[in-house]
This record gives C-alpha cells, structure tokens and sequence, in this order.
C-alpha cells in the first residue's frame, strides 16, 4: 500500500504551503505535491470598484513586493487611458521597481536561503536558520540588512513609503522627483554596490560545495520565459528589461520558440489550469499543452533568455554564469547566483537611471478618461513575469480581472522540482531532516510569494507524518 | 551615529493607530535637522530599522495602544528580549528589535516605549481629541528629551 509524507508548513518561504510526498510499496517517491493553501480572491473582489483603484487595492496583495503589482496595475491602467506616460514618469517607474528588485533579492538570498548556503543541507537545525547566521555570520547578517534597508528606502525616498506607496498612478507618477533626493539616492549606492559584489565574490568562492545540489535541485529541461528588450534586424541584442519590453519564450536548448511578443497577446501562448490540489494556478505555453508546456520565470529565466544584462560590470557576471552550462543554465539552485547578478545590475542600472537627465523633469503623469475597455500591464516582478489584465464598463467599473502573478508561472516547475528532490533524498521508513530540509530548499530557490500568488495568518505547527498502509504511523518528526 | 532615535509607528488608516505616527512627523519638524537626532515614522518596526537602532544611545518608541484610559499615556524602560524571537519576521515589537541589534551589532541602547491609550481604532484617518491632546504632551516631552542632545 501506498504510503505518504506531508511537510506541512514550508518554511522560510513568503506565505504558507505544504508538501505531499507519496511513497509506493518498496519506499520509492511515486509522486510529490507542492500545495498552495492560501486564497485571496483579489480576481473577485476587485470587480465592480473604478479601475483607478486598482493599483492602491492590487498593492495589497503583498507587502513585500507591492511595488510590482502597482507598477503592471498602473501599466494596465495606462492601456485603459490610451496613453503614453512622460518620459520621466517611465525612467522613475524603472527605478523603484529596480529598488524593489534589489530589496527582495537581498530578502531571500540573505534571510531566506543563507541558512541552507552556510550550514549546508545537513546542517544541525538548531543553527540552520537565520539565529545561527546572525550568531557565526554577523558580517554577512548585516550585508543583508544594509541591502535590503538600501531598496526600501529609495522606494520610501521616491514614493514616500516603503510598503503600498501611492505614489505609482494611472498615467504615471504622482510627484517628479527633486534634486536633493537624487542625490541623496546617488550617496546610497557606493555601499550598495560594495556588498553586492563581496557577496557575489564570496559566492562564486563558495559554489563548488553544492554540486550536488546544482545538479539535483530542480534541473530538468524547460521552456524559460519573461521580458526583453526589443530587438531588430539592425538590433538583434536582447537585453534585460524589468519594467518594459516584449515577451520571449526559448526551449531547453535555448532555441527562441516566441519572440518580441506584444503583451496585449500573451494568451494566445499562456494556458492556465486549475488543479485541484492547490489553490495555485498552473499557467502553461500553450502551442505545447498542459503539462508539457512547463516553462520557469524569474531571476534564471532572465539571464537565460538575454544577450546580457545591459550593463559593465553585470554583464561581466553574466557571461561567466552562462559559461557554466551549455545552452541554458538549468539549475533552479542556480537562482540564488542568477539573484546575486540581478542586484548588481539592479545597482548599476539605478546609478544610470539617476544620472538621466531627464529624471528630473517636472512633467511626470498624463491625464486622460477611459478610452479603452481592455488594458494589460506586464512586467517583471523579482520572482518573474506579472501580469494584470482587466476589463472595464464604460464607466471605469472593473468587470473583470486575471493576475497571473510570477509564482504561479513557476508551478509546474515547482512541482517538478519537489518531485526530483524527494526521488533522491527521500527514501524508506525513516524520515531525516537532511532529507526534509532539500525538499523545502528547493522551493525556496524559486524564492515563491505565496501571499501573491493566491490573490491566510495562522501559525501552524511544522509535522511530518509517515503513514504506513493501515494509517498507523510509522514516523513523526515535529520542528 | 545618532544619539537619540524616536520611532513612531502604527496604522494611519486605523484611527488612533495612527499616534506614533503624527508624534513622530511632528517631533521631526519641530526639532529640524538636529545632526543627533533621527526620527522615523514607519507602518510597522521592520527588520531594516535594527541598524538605526543599533548606531543610537537612547531611543524612544512611540505606539497607540488599546487598553487604558483614553488619552492617557505612559513611558516604560524597553529591555532587549534574551531569546531572539524571529529576526525573519516582517514586523517586530521594540523588545525584539532591541535584541535584534544586541545580537548583530552588540549594541544595547537605553530604550522607553511611549504608550499613549486610544479610543478608536475604526478606519479612518482622524485621531480622536484625547489622543490629540496626548500627542501634543508626548511631542513637548520628547522635543526636551532632543533638545539635551
């Protein structure tokens, strides 16, 4: 008889999920879930409400990443106008969600996922988190801090709030920013950039203890997606591009399967189904079906899908990252060095984004009624591609909403991964926390914000139970 | 370095909640640019604000709370709490904070909360008379404690 493994909660991930393993009759991994057991509901709620309100409600999805829900809400906003923002409003829309980006990254790789890094996977628990960090890596702890304290108060600096700004509005900003405050930002980023690049240094020093990792955790072929620059025939590099772009999809060998595609079509190549399981969306590449249209988002699928970054010394970094695999790195243990690069292009892109000078100009927000029905916003949130796509009457009312939120376009790939993981580790009668540990670990690669995702506060007692084929228990382990 | 830090913090959608939050603005503007002084006014005390708290001498936190008469306020000495409770969380309270900067910085400043009792913590964005009157003690007393530094 079958038996079964619940890890239930996940830790050290942003929301709240659980883990199903199921074992077959000689203890083999026959299957593995990863269930979302949140619900939010924003889809539902927001119907009926003006759509001005949309980027303050959307923001409320999440407190550690709102500045991306009101950076594709005010983009889908902006379709609603027919407009195009100024100059500036764009250039200042880039940076705080490059503030963000820096922020967030800073959160996982340093809170998040250090413990793992440091300690190792079988690591004593009583130290494999961040209390252990803080106590053996004070220098490192404190990095974290500094870096994630630089992105938000930028995003504080240009918006007047770290969490739920209002300053990112229909048609573009609501105030210009002044000369002080640039240079107050400019002063800020010597320190950033120091760290960025000590922990990057220290990281590639460090990366050859998890080979194994690298080549078990979540390494199977997939397709990659998110936003480039656009390119041409006389332009045919690809940049990164966080707030713009078009939509790329390449293969598991990096060949360009849909290229330069306007947002305003992505459903003609985005699928999503329900699965009962979870109340997380799995969103596929159409042309391919469900679920061979699996693709991945996200720090990796970035550096995947680009030429370079667009910037010295990222660029740099990037093209030894790539030099690690042939064709795309496949690697979801390798979002954590995908991460370290996005920080330091976020740092060098916010200096070339400060130094416009057009950043200044007074001129900031474009003012318009609705003109359209039908509005999308993508871009890219830390975790991947975000997508908020609505339909208004002809008074404003919202009649209808889909977020398709970063975490939810990585999971098919999520559920991949957990299965890889426990199918290595996670063998016999005997449940070890080594074993347990890897199959969280590899979740938090993906650095999921569940919170998002599912558009739930409770504490939950961590509990995995063995079942043996009558239902008596074989094995419990309780954190 | 800062010799002494006031962090007011709270809902300013939520009534009363919003106290520290216009103590703390108000403070800020009637002590100026003092270079020895650092205000802030946040939503919630966050794991970033340990730096500032660990490069400061005395600190005053300013919150509303929920029980007690309204309009009342008081001033306790906050200890760092011994066992860090969840450095990862999102939002803390002062003692954990304290402890935070303790364990990563070693720094242990002397630290009161300033509680002031609110009526109402309905949405809204008004602040009931009481706890006005409240806000303009607690600024008066903070602004002496800012001006000896």
């Amino acid at each position: 008889m079958p038996r079964h493994i619940t890890i239930d909660p996940v830790t050290r991930i942003e929301g709240h999920a659980k883990i199903t393993i199921q074992l077959d009759d000689s203890g083999e991994v026959s299957d593995a879930q990863f269930h979302v057991t949140q619900f939010r509901g924003f889809e539902k709620f927001c119907q009926g409400r003006p759509f001005s309100e949309m980027p303050s409600l959307t923001a409320r999805t999440c407190g550690i990443c709102p500045v991306s829900h009101l950076i594709a809400s005010a983009k889908a906003c902006d379709r609603l106008l027919a407009v195009d923002i100024p100059p500036a409003a764009a250039l200042l829309r880039r940076l705080v969600n490059l503030a963000q980006l820096v922020q967030s990254h800073a959160l996982s790789f340093f809170h998040l996922s250090s413990p793992d890094l440091l300690f190792g996977m079988n690591g004593d628990p009583a130290k494999r988190n961040i209390f252990g960090v803080i106590e053996s890596y004070p220098a490192l702890a404190k990095d974290g801090v500094a870096l994630r304290k630089f992105g938000q108060e930028l995003i504080e600096i240009l918006s007047g709030k770290r969490i739920h700004p209002a300053w990112i509005v229909p048609g573009g900003v609501a105030e210009a920013l002044t000369e002080e405050k640039r240079e107050r930002m400019l002063s800020m980023l010597p320190g950033a950039m120091e760290i960025a690049e000590r922990t990057l240094e220290w990281f590639k020093g460090v990366i050859g203890r998890f080979e194994e990792e690298i080549e078990h955790f979540g390494n199977f072929p997939s397709m990659f997606m998110g936003l480039v620059t656009p390119t041409s025939a006389t332009n045919p590099e690809a940049l990164l591009d966080h707030y713009d772009g078009k939509l790329r999809f390449i293969d598991a060998e990096g060949k360009i399967v849909a290229d330069q595609v306007e947002l305003d079509c992505y459903q003609e190549h985005i699928g999503e189904l329900v699965e009962t399981f979870s109340f997380l969306k799995s969103p596929y590449y159409k042309p391919l079906g469900y679920p061979e249209g699996i693709y991945r988002v996200g720090p990796l699928a970035r550096l995947n899908l680009v030429d370079r970054c667009g910037t010295p010394k990222a660029d740099r970094e990037h093209a030894l990252f790539r030099a690690t695999q042939s064709g795309p790195v496949s690697s979801s243990f390798q979002q954590h060095y995908a991460r370290l690069i996005e920080i330091l292009y976020g740092i060098e892109q916010i200096a070339e984004l400060l130094n416009d000078p057009d950043i200044l100009s007074p001129h900031v927000r474009a003012y318009a009624q609705p003109n359209r029905f039908e509005g999308i916003g993508i871009s890219e949130a830390p975790r991947g591609t975000l997508i908020h796509h609505y339909k208004i009457d002809k008074n404003g009312a919202m009649l209808w909403m889909n977020l398709i939120i970063a975490t939810g376009h990585n999971s098919l790939a999520m559920n991949r991964s957990v299965r890889q993981v426990a199918e290595r580790y996670v063998k016999g009668d005997q449940i070890q926390e080594g074993m347990l540990n890897r199959v969280e670990a590899v979740i938090r690669t993906f650095d999921p914000c569940l919170s998002c995702s599912t558009h739930a506060w409770g504490e939950m007692p961590l509990r995995v139970t063995l079942l043996g084929p009558s239902g008596q228990i074989l094995h419990q382990l309780e954190r | 370095m800062s010799r002494l830090l006031i962090i007011g913090y709270g809902s300013t959608l939520r009534g009363d909640d919003a106290a520290g939050r216009y103590a703390a603005d108000r403070i800020a503007e009637r002590l100026g640019e003092l270079p020895s002084v650092e205000v802030l006014s946040v939503p919630q005390l966050t794991p970033e604000i340990v730096l500032s708290v660990a490069s400061a001498e005395e600190i005053y936190f300013i919150d509303a709370a929920g029980k007690g008469i309204s309009g009342t306020w008081s001033r306790t000495v906050v200890l760092p709490e011994e066992e860090l409770s969840n450095p990862l969380g999102h939002h803390y309270h002062p003692a954990a904070l304290l402890g935070f900067a303790r364990a990563l910085c070693q720094s242990t400043p002397r630290a009161w909360m300033i509680a002031v009792s609110g009526k109402s913590f309905a949405c809204g964005e008004t602040l009931s008379p009481e706890v006005e009157r409240a806000i303009g003690e607690i600024v008066t007393f903070v602004c002496s404690e800012g001006g000896r530094v």
